[in-house]
């Protein structure tokens, strides 16, 4: 036993010296250039622009935003050109957020993806997002104290967590790529006077931005798409002067489909209880609260409806209502219902209660 | 029967042959099964551990009547030579599912943390790592399955993660696929609870070997637990077409879990399956030696060095994906007949050599 115990230690030394043979890549983090944002604009053809943006930190503390900018067809050979004018490599472990100009989400972007979803160090919880501006415009100016990939990763994390945009990024674009029944959707950024901000929805139909929801229309989408939802908010006008805001502290979400695969009505039936937030028309009392919540109701069905039919027109279907179908039916054929879809007709029900009015009647 | 010493207590049985069989697969089981039943993937996991329990029942009718090993029971009934010849075809098959486990945990690493880095120089310090484990002799092999399955643990609540983002109606409606589809996918599934036949060889070194059918029978459900819960994770958490595209879809499950601490959490599961494969590749490689060194009658030392050696130069001489993949099917359809066509059959065989020999001494003694 006494031998086969020298014998196993020296074993044991000589791996450890054996360590220094692995060809491992030794990556320190102030070696490298950690990409957090990833800009990408339609040049001609195949050919693309690609931007990343990067953090440079400063001796006296300060985080410089630094790009650098390369063109080719392939996604990887771009990482490599860009290495070529770069100090340090660039690794993308880091990557916050993904950039495509509108030209690129029209013509489709999926091809573009592959890379990310081929490369073991990006996560999938990168955010997706069409820019309205030039990408390499906008990432190589500095927003604050951060460089921009941060600062545009924070921008739509805040937006998700308050309810405002509902919740988005790579992984969750892929799985609807890939859904029957359901089709990607995800914000539209663009630069403002204050900086960059979310403009829109984009809707795709597969890989390409065909439809795009707009700000003041995003209530509806949000209380429509997730099943429960809260923190949405919304501005109603009675008329001219009498305005109103209103957010959503709890709605839920039920989808009734009679006879699935048909041609019969599928009914989407919400329930939500609101606040009042702003109200600017005198005094707020019992009827004008009970006036209140039959507006909204009748409003809200009204923009739902219209929404669902852009959808239906559009032949996207972000809300899902395909795969609300696939899954109460054993007779699922995607084909049948893609051409199915644009007739069918789609109410929504909505109840509304006005639970609270604030500080002040 | 082993000397007492030698022997584990019966409920060790149930780490054992949970560890046996998970192993590397799990990391991407999901795929082959999806491709054939789609949402009803989880039916066919339940359905697999079911026919592994029968299976794991026919072992134990064979073992419980001869009570000695695999290697002996050849032996006793079809003499040295046919049943050394026997017995040499599940020392490979031994051997191979030690292989396809070490390649593919060796693939992970290439894939998903270093892709340049050295293989030979990795499975030699590994190997060395199996070569301290098995040299302590079975016990240490049992104790190892033991830890292999309490210390790493934690890694499966890190798969609670991806549920934030689960659509449940992916599950519906139930069983919409045909039988001849929910078949295959059975056909497939099985492939992952494989590496239990271990159990023929270590049947002597455990106490009171009758009492331990109960825990490997809750090792088995314990294996079909966690199969289940990554595979309804899968199937709500990805989109059918979506995880046909993932090979390991277990490990881009973890792509979406991020933690204040460390940014990527592949990185520290990979590293921890170190801890749940190496119990794995050690028991098959020591139910191979064992069982070569009762064939031949050489130290069991210089056998095991020569066995580790032969899969050193397997894995280094496996180089791209198509050959692993090559190699799984080999091994998987091998182990598979091995225990779902030889097992039942050398039951049934011993069961009528048996009562003849019987017959013969009740003739002789009468």
């Amino acid at each position: 036993m006494g031998k086969l115990r020298i014998n196993i230690g020296l074993l044991a030394v000589s791996a450890t010296l054996l360590t220094g043979c692995m060809g491992i890549e030794t990556q320190v983090v102030d070696e490298l250039q950690l990409a957090t944002a990833a800009g990408f604009k339609h040049i001609k053809d195949d050919e693309i622009e690609a931007t990343i943006s990067f953090p440079v930190f400063l001796t006296d503390k300060t985080v410089k935003n630094a790009t650098l900018t390369a063109t080719d067809t392939l996604n990887k050979e771009l990482r490599d050109r860009q290495n070529l004018k770069s100090e340090k490599p660039i690794v993308s472990g880091k990557l916050e957020v993904i950039l495509f100009d509108r030209q690129l989400a029209e013509r489709g972007f999926f091809d573009h993806l592959d890379s990310l979803m081929r490369d073991p160090s990006i996560g999938s919880k990168v955010f997706v997002v069409v820019l309205d501006d030039d990408p390499k415009d906008v990432l190589s100016k500095q927003y604050g104290n951060k460089d921009t990939g941060i600062y545009l990763s924070n921008i739509i994390q805040q937006n998700i967590e308050t309810g405002l945009i509902p919740k988005t990024n790579l992984h969750l674009f892929t799985y609807n790529y890939y859904a029957e029944g359901k089709d990607p959707a995800i914000p539209i950024m663009a630069q403002s006077r204050d900086g960059v901000g979310i403009r829109a929805l984009g809707l795709f139909k597969h890989d390409k931005l065909v439809h795009q929801i707009e700000k003041d229309e995003l209530f509806f989408y949000k209380v429509l798409f997730d099943s429960n939802s809260s923190g949405e908010t919304m501005a109603i006008k009675f008329n001219e002067d009498k305005k109103a805001s209103i957010i959503n502290v709890e709605s839920t979400r039920k989808y009734e489909v009679l006879q699935p695969m048909s041609n019969a009505e599928i009914k989407i039936k919400v329930k939500a209880k609101m606040m009042i937030r702003e109200y600017n028309n005198g005094l707020l009392n019992k009827d004008k609260m009970k006036e209140m919540e039959n507006f909204i109701k009748k409003r809200f069905e009204e923009k739902s409806a219209e929404l669902i039919q852009q959808f239906q027109q559009k032949g996207t279907d972000p809300l899902g209502i395909g795969e609300q179908v696939r899954t109460r039916t054993r007779n699922w054929d995607k084909k049948k219902w893609d051409e199915l879809y644009p007739n069918i007709p789609i109410t929504v029900q909505a109840e509304i209660e006005m639970i609270e009015s604030g500080l002040i009647n | 029967m082993e000397k007492k010493e030698k022997q584990i207590s019966p409920f060790l049985v149930f780490f054992l042959i949970h560890k046996i069989q998970l192993g590397v697969g799990v990391l991407g089981f999901q795929r082959d099964i999806i491709k054939f039943a789609g949402n009803d993937a989880w039916i066919i996991v339940i359905v697999a551990a079911i026919l592994v329990s029968i299976s794991l029942w026919f072992m134990y009718v064979l073992l419980n009547r001869h009570q000695v090993d695999l290697i002996d029971i050849h032996k006793d009934l079809f003499g040295k030579w046919a049943g050394g010849a026997l017995s040499i075809i599940w020392i490979i098959n031994w051997i191979l599912l030690a292989v396809t486990v070490f390649r593919n945990y060796i693939e992970i690493i290439q894939v998903w943390i270093f892709p340049i880095i050295n293989v030979g120089m990795i499975s030699v310090i590994f190997i060395i790592l199996i070569y301290y484990c098995i040299s302590g002799g079975f016990k240490v092999v049992a104790g190892l399955s033991f830890l292999g399955v309490v210390i790493p643990f934690y890694i499966f609540m890190t798969f609670l993660y991806p549920l934030e983002y689960a659509n449940f109606r992916n599950l519906l409606p139930v069983w919409n696929h045909t039988i001849t589809e929910m078949a295959l996918g059975t056909k497939e599934m099985m492939l992952s609870y494989l590496g239990f036949s271990t159990l023929m060889m270590f049947y002597p070194f455990i106490k009171n070997p009758t009492k331990s059918q109960k825990w490997a029978h809750f090792g088995n459900l314990f294996t079909m637990v966690l199969y289940l819960f990554l595979m309804i994770t899968t199937i709500v958490y990805y989109s059918e077409k979506q995880v046909n595209r993932y090979v390991w879809a277990t490990l881009s499950l973890w792509q979406i879990v991020e933690m204040p601490f460390v940014e990527r959490l592949e990185y520290i599961g990979i590293v921890s399956w170190l801890l749940i494969i190496l119990p794995n590749i050690s028991l098959n490689i020591w139910a191979a030696t064992t069982g070569a060194k009762k064939i031949f009658n050489i130290k069991s030392n210089k056998l095991l060095i020569g066995l580790l050696v032969l899969l050193w130069l397997f894995v280094i001489l496996i180089k791209n994906s198509d050959t692993i993949a090559k190699l799984n099917q080999i091994s998987s359809m091998f182990g598979m007949g091995l225990i779902y066509g030889y097992v039942p059959i050398l039951t049934v065989i011993s069961f009528i050599i048996l009562k003849r020999r019987r017959k013969k001494d009740g003739k002789v003694t009468n």
